[in-house]
């Protein structure tokens, strides 16, 4: 059954921007963390039927534009619009690592899979990549084009790729650090990317209101989606490889199943924009979060 | 009758007896009669006589011979004498009655008044002779009342006189009073009951006329009795018995009509009555035949008309459109206003002949004889339904109201009232369509045809209800597919458009690839299908793929060089990019065809053109002035084709609002609003208004309702508008959230970072100055400012040098510095209050802990005394209890007292010193003086700048403003940013020596600063600000025009800008240009009506598919028809009903008319994209 099952009003006090979830290894706990426009990062432990607030984690200057968890579920990073990266130790709350990226030289963030390092875009269209441990920034990929919107790495580690402001996606090899390819296939900002779990996919979410499906290995392009009214702000991969999850400005999550090239369902819950939308590990839930302020859960058929 | 007169003989007593059965020859009397010098009576005896025995001629040339030749030497001569000339007079004027020849006759009626008037000379009021005369006039015919009064007179002296009977009696039928007419027959038969026939026949009319048929009947056969030979007695016999509709009876009314015309072949009454018949009998040779006999029988010009009438129908009938047409009209010459047949078929010769000004002027005159007609109300109402005129089409749309609340069943009007109300009235529309689709459904037993289904879907289309739309669409296409077994090239067409609606509807679902897809098996098929084209370019457009539109719009002058829409589209592309050169082109040369020279949009954009080039300011106040004027001109011209256009409404406001006219353009503005709601640059007009004119919380609700109407997104012009506002009425934290969520969309604008680090600048500034503040918001106040700090030095290196000044950024980074080493003092100020406060809250929760603990204690205390006894312990412990909770509370209270007061004291404390402090150091007071100045003229240059910057901010905004104008502004601020900049430079030195102590000097630089600032900041407020303002009115005005036509002017302010919308105001712009070809006014339509363009054109279609199907139904409504439909005279009874079937028959010819009128219509309005792939596919 497709249905909303609980949804926390208020979380926060403005607009949230960015949400994540993941499952802790240390104590298995199911945590989201969420961050906001108002400065903050909270993680909740879902319980299987509602949020619990966790942690209210403070340190963020502007709005909290990027949050992630780690592979293990340990460690929250989070990227601010003063381009400040934080690590937060999900157990205790605690702030493990503050990391100053220059002026205007973070945007979103993702972790490599093994943990060991944080991806982040620039405004000069680096990807810039920070270590977990050091907290330093210990490599960047040149894009050479403009400022780089969003990055992922592919579950594989091989790969990241990048989608810039102006529609332009670049895929790096991580090992060589070179640019294998580049799809012009957006003209407008791509706002998120993912790869499938398989990394045999990169799906990419534009403001032209479409979502583009590539082949990795080929970068040919395997699909174009259309169905949302405006802006797709995030999407994401379910852990089952064959549908993902896509969030609007048109106050609308989709799932959408891969092979078919369809969208499979729609939730209308939001009451504004939704600016991201995440699955749990065992791809049965879909976390979603909107500028009406609200953490919404769902659940989604296996 | 037989005996002899006898004529006396000159001077003898013998006489020549004449046998009147054997009179000789007139010639012979004649002679004998002059000869014998006979008296006169013997004259008229015998002219009479000859008279009776049908030698008319005898009796006219014995009574010539009479007036000069005869003996009056008698008594009483004059009464024979009288006599003679009357009975002259009266064969002149029945001769002229019978003659055509229209000379003769005037002749023999000038012989007859000749002789009346001799005659009245001898005995005036003789009662003959005064009946001779009355008659005379009647049949002159315009002189009824001199004739009512002889008749009056006569009937005066002898109240029995039956030729004055009959002829008040013909009097009255003629005014119609029946009645009356009837009850002066019955008189004269009384009087006289073996009168002639034609009494008889006189009655038989009254009861026709007063609805007695059977009487009338009687009257007639009674007539027919007495006079075998008695036309008119057959003829309205027969009449009544075609009226029984009985296929007996027509064939006995016929039988009467054919005997009728062997008696008198050239009755044209009898005449036109077969002309009728054999038209019913298809024998339209015979029609013409007879019709124009009795045209020719005839002066009488009703009679005429109903033979040209009849000779029309037969024409129509057989195609001969010209033929029937010069008929008609002649018909409609001759024939009183009551015979509105000929009217009806003139109206549709006018149709066919595409003439529908006198169509409808036709149908008007029938509707006038026959108010509430349905058959023409229902004419009208199709022939306005299509007129350019609103008034025509509210006339179009009462009518069929009116027919649909006749005819509830009336599928033809229902669809045609839909159709109408498709352009006003949607929820109307589609509950006729929905009557109409129910009608065909359970009376027809037809399928609804795919024209309506389309329509509907476009209806609901419209109203938004798209996925029920999207089934109609679909069983449109279903039902094209099965019709398109029996006319495939109508319907293949049909489904062509209908497959082109679809595709719009799946744009509005956003599902953009099934358009696509649509669009191009379209293609596929007709490649010529100009519309596909150019929302395939749409499309592109609005994914940002510029290159692409541009390629399909080109594709779409392939097919047609001059397409307005594709020109205006491309041109759209290039104001997009800010290519003000090249867009203005392409709206030149649409203006320049000959055939869209009046094109609205094109104009609009062209004033939006010359309104953005004044959002760079300008030092040339002439050049300024004549763009304003330019652009001014040009809406102006827009409005004077179509006075209800509110983008050019708004165009003007906006040049008002350049001119600094706010209030002029605050109404022009607020009318706009009013006309429609669905024009965001409106919105945000009147917000800038509210703004300049300080309502700022006004402009903030203005701002933000914008936001959540029209834009799904955050689009961050409107979002820094919304800034502005706040920022302008100090409501900073708003309006620092409002960047933040500005720049979260739009992280790569140095503009929207610039702007960020200004407000928390002035945020902090704020909070530092505050000496309430607490530690935690003056360290946080502290980081922001590093952080506006390192914006700001971010920016001056690496800023887009594109947007703003650079340098400013510099001195703005190093205004935060200094702030900052400032703030060190806050800092400790704060942290001392904090400390302080801190200490004392421990001192106070000390002093409350040990409060407790003794109340614990007392408690104890009481315990115990409670273990003690344990009676007493009840009361006393409810006592206690009450004295311990009014003990606690008032200790609460008295402690929260303190506390209060005691932070203020020691805020004021801190206050004094600090005096101290700087009362103690001599420096310091200047320092302390200073400060306050300083963080004033910070706060002020602060605001100041930020203004200035705001508003420099809005125009950078755009983005696509042009170079030029950038060139010149940073100028005019580098000169300000050089004087400010030498002073703080000195003044740095200074201060750095001094360590920011301040010194006298310090303190007038920066005044100096501070007037620098108020100079440049004024400067930009009267030219700069002015400008900004203007700019973003600008930037609006250029959007409208995009609302107006395409989205993609909406591409004109600015790229990021405006996807939904713009997809939105695309189809409005579609529907603008569409209507354009229609009609002017409909470009108000505003967005969605692309769609109905569309179905405008294909209701065009389904009004044709309308008068096909329902043609079927109605003859089945005709038979009702029938009863009401134009009667003409009393003969006329009969022909009515014929006469309606022969209307019904010619319909049919017009509704094929209409329709091929209507292919024209679409062809011609180049809108008819449907149609003209259909033809071409023919």
């Amino acid at each position: 059954m497709y249905s909303l099952m609980f949804k926390q009003e208020n979380a926060h006090e403005d607009s949230i921007w960015s949400c994540a979830w993941a499952r802790s290894d240390q104590d298995s706990s199911d945590n989201i963390i969420t961050g906001s426009v108002d400065d903050q990062v909270k993680v909740w432990t879902w319980t299987g039927d509602k949020l619990e607030l966790r942690h209210e984690l403070e340190g963020h200057q502007l709005g909290v534009v990027s949050v992630d968890l780690n592979a293990s579920g340990t460690i929250g990073a989070s990227s601010s619009l003063d381009s400040h990266l934080k690590l937060w130790d999900i157990e205790s709350g605690k702030l493990l690592k503050s990391v100053d990226a220059g002026p205007v030289d973070a945007w979103t963030i993702c972790f490599s899979p093994d943990s060991k390092y944080l991806a982040s875009g620039s405004h000069t269209g680096k990807i810039n990549i920070f270590g977990v441990e050091s907290g330093i920034k210990e490599g960047s990929l040149d894009t050479r084009g403009k400022f780089t919107f969003s990055v992922a790495y592919s579950p594989d580690g091989k790969f990241i790729a990048s989608g810039s402001i102006d529609g332009i996606v670049n895929i790096f090899d991580v090992k060589s650090g070179k640019l294998i390819h580049t799809l012009e296939g957006h003209a407008m900002p791509i706002r998120s990317l993912c790869f499938s779990p398989d990394s045999q996919l990169l799906v990419t979410a534009s403001d032209d209101s479409h979502i583009k499906i590539y082949d990795v290995q080929h970068a040919n392009l395997a699909g174009t989606l259309s169905g949302h009214g405006s802006w797709v702000l995030n999407v994401a991969f379910s852990p089952d490889n064959c549908h993902f999850v896509s969030c609007s400005s048109d106050k609308t999550v989709k799932v959408w199943d891969t092979a078919q090239r369809q969208c499979t369902h729609t939730y209308y819950d939001h009451l504004e924009q939704v600016w991201c939308a995440k699955y749990n590990n065992a791809g049965t839930r879909i976390v979603s979060v909107s500028d009406d302020k609200a953490v919404h859960v769902y659940e989604i058929p296996m | 009758m037989s005996g002899s007169v006898e004529i006396p003989l000159r001077d003898t007593d013998e006489v020549i007896e004449l046998d009147l059965d054997q009179l000789p020859e007139g010639e012979e009397v004649l002679s004998i009669l002059k000869q014998e010098a006979a008296p006169l009576h013997t004259w008229v005896t015998l002219a009479l006589e000859y008279y009776k025995q049908g030698f008319a001629e005898d009796f006219e040339k014995i009574l010539e011979a009479s007036r000069s030749d005869a003996n009056i030497n008698y008594d009483n001569f004059e009464k024979d004498q009288m006599r003679a000339l009357d009975s002259l007079a009266a064969y002149y004027v029945q001769q002229a009655h019978k003659e055509k020849n229209k000379d003769r006759r005037r002749q023999m009626f000038t012989q007859a008044t000749l002789l009346y008037t001799t005659a009245d000379k001898i005995i005036m009021y003789d009662q003959n002779h005064l009946l001779g005369r009355a008659y005379f006039c009647l049949l002159e015919g315009d002189k009824m009342d001199q004739a009512d009064a002889q008749f009056n007179f006569v009937l005066g002296q002898s109240s029995n006189n039956i030729p004055a009977l009959l002829g008040k009696a013909c009097i009255a039928f003629y005014k119609k009073d029946y009645r009356g007419a009837l009850a002066y027959y019955k008189k004269a038969m009384r009087t006289n009951p073996r009168c002639p026939a034609s009494v008889r026949l006189g009655m038989g009319h009254c009861f026709v006329k007063l609805g007695k048929i059977e009487k009338a009947r009687a009257a007639f056969e009674r007539a027919l009795q007495l006079d075998s030979q008695c036309v008119g007695a057959l003829v309205g016999l027969a009449i009544l018995e075609l009226n029984t509709k009985s296929t007996e009876s027509i064939k006995n009314g016929v039988q009467l009509l054919s005997k009728a015309y062997t008696i008198d072949s050239t009755n044209p009454m009898v005449l036109n009555h077969l002309a009728n018949h054999f038209f019913y009998k298809k024998d339209y040779q015979k029609v013409q035949h007879l019709a124009l006999h009795a045209f020719h029988n005839t002066e009488n010009e009703a009679m005429r008309a109903e033979s040209c009438y009849q000779l029309a129908r037969a024409f129509h009938v057989q195609e001969d459109y010209d033929q029937a047409f010069q008929y008609y009209y002649q018909a409609t010459q001759f024939s009183s206003p009551n015979f509105t047949l000929p009217f009806f078929g003139l109206g549709q010769m006018y149709i066919y002949r595409g003439d529908t000004e006198n169509a409808s002027q036709c149908f008007e005159k029938v509707l006038k004889a026959q108010p509430g007609n349905y058959e023409t109300m229902k004419i009208l109402g199709s022939l306005y339904a299509n007129s350019t005129q609103q008034e025509k089409r509210d006339i179009a749309k009462q009518h069929l109201k009116k027919v649909t609340e006749q005819f509830p069943d009336d599928v033809e009007a229902w669809i045609e009232l839909a159709q109408i109300m498709e352009q006003s009235d949607i929820q109307g529309a589609l509950q006729a369509y929905g009557t109409a689709t129910r009608l065909l459904k359970e009376k027809v037993e037809a399928d609804v045809p795919p024209e309506i289904l389309n329509n509907v879907a476009a209806l609901h289309f419209r109203l938004g209800n798209l996925q029920e739309a999207r089934r109609y669409y679909e069983s449109s296409l279903e039902r094209s597919k099965m019709e398109a077994q029996n006319d495939e090239t109508y319907y293949s067409a049909i489904s062509v458009t209908t497959t082109y609606n679809l595709a719009r509807l799946y744009e509005a679902l956003h599902e953009d690839d099934k358009a696509e897809r649509l669009y191009k098996n379209i293609l596929r098929e007709h490649p010529n299908y100009v519309d596909c084209y150019l929302r395939l370019g749409c499309m592109a457009r609005d994914r940002g793929q510029i290159y692409e539109a541009s390629d399909w719009f080109k594709e779409a002058l392939q097919i047609n060089q001059d397409h307005p829409d594709a020109w205006s589209l491309i041109g759209n592309l290039h104001l997009a990019k800010a290519e003000w050169g090249p867009g203005q082109k392409k709206f030149e040369r649409i203006l320049q065809r000959p055939s869209t020279k009046d094109d609205a949009y094109s104009m609009i954009a062209l004033g939006n053109v010359w309104l953005q080039t004044l959002h760079q300011p300008m030092r040339d106040k002439e050049k300024e002035k004549r763009h304003q004027d330019r652009a001014f001109a040009m809406y102006k011209a827009v409005l004077r084709n179509d006075s209800k256009n509110i983008w050019a409404a708004n165009g003007i406001g906006c040049v008002l609002a350049h001119k600094q006219c706010i209030n002029e353009a605050r109404d022009v503005f607020a009318q706009v609003r009013e006309a429609t709601a669905d024009f965001s640059d409106v919105w945000l007009n009147i917000a800038h208004i509210y703004v300049e004119q300080k309502q700022y919380v006004s402009a903030v609700q203005m701002y933000e309702n914008c936001l959540k109407k029209f834009y799904k997104h955050h689009n961050t012009e409107v979002l820094v508008y919304l800034a502005r506002a706040y920022f302008k009425c100090g409501k900073l934290k708003e309006c620092k959230q409002t960047l933040l969520k500005a720049r979260h969309v739009a992280p790569n604008d140095t503009v929207l970072l610039y702007n960020i680090a200004l407000v928390m600048q002035k945020l902090a500034t704020q909070i530092l100055k505050d000496e309430k503040s607490n530690l935690k918001t003056v360290l946080s106040a502290v980081h922001d400012l590093e952080l506006a700090h390192r914006f700001f030095s971010y920016l001056s290196h690496a800023g887009d040098k594109m947007k703003f000044d650079l340098a400013q950024a510099a001195i703005e980074a190093r205004q935060c510095s200094d702030l900052l080493s400032q703030a060190q003092y806050h800092v400790m100020r704060a942290r001392k209050i904090d400390e302080e406060e801190r200490e004392l809250r421990k001192k106070q929760d000390d002093e409350r802990e040990a409060l407790r603990q003794k109340q614990l204690e007392e408690q104890q205390e009481k315990l115990r005394q409670k273990t003690e006894t344990e009676q007493r312990m009840l009361e006393q412990r409810a006592q206690f209890i009450e004295k311990t909770k009014n003990l606690l509370v008032f200790d609460h209270v008295a402690e929260d007292k303190p506390k209060k007061s005691g932070g203020g004291k020691r805020g004021r404390r801190v206050e004094d010193d600090i005096i101290d402090d700087s009362e103690s150091d001599d420096n310091a007071a200047p320092k302390k003086k200073r400060r306050p100045r300083g963080s004033g003229s910070e706060g002020e240059g602060g605001e100041e700048r930020g203004r200035k910057r705001v508003k420099k901010r809005r125009p950078k905004g755009e983005g696509g403003e042009g170079r030029k104008g950038r060139a010149q502004k940073p100028k005019k601020e580098k000169k300000e940013a050089v004087g400010e900049d030498g002073l703080t430079a000195k003044q740095r030195k200074k201060v750095v020596s001094k360590a920011i102590i301040s010194s006298s000097e310090d303190s007038d630089s920066d005044k100096e600063g501070l007037k620098i600032d108020e100079r440049s900041s004024s400067g930009s407020e009267s030219g700069g600000g002015g400008g900004g303002k203007k700019r973003r009115i600008l930037s609006s005005g250029s959007e409208d025009e995009d609302a107006n036509r395409s989205g993609d002017n909406k591409g004109s302010g600015d790229e990021g800008r405006s996807r939904g919308s713009r997809s939105r105001s695309r189809s409005g712009s579609r529907s603008a240009s569409r209507s354009r070809s229609r009609s002017p006014s409909g470009s108000r339509s505003g967005s969605g009506s692309r769609s109905r363009s569309r179905s405008r054109s294909r209701s065009k279609s389904g009004s044709r598919s309308g008068s096909r199907s329902p043609s079927r139904s109605r003859s089945r409504s005709r038979s009702g028809s029938r009863s009401q439909s134009p009667a003409g005279s009393n003969r006329g009874s009969g022909s009515e009903k014929e006469g309606s079937e022969g209307r019904g028959s010619g319909r049919d010819d017009e509704g094929s008319d209409k329709g091929g009128a209507s292919d024209s219509d679409g062809g011609g309005s180049g809108k008819g994209a449907s149609d003209k792939s259909g033809d071409e596919s023919d």
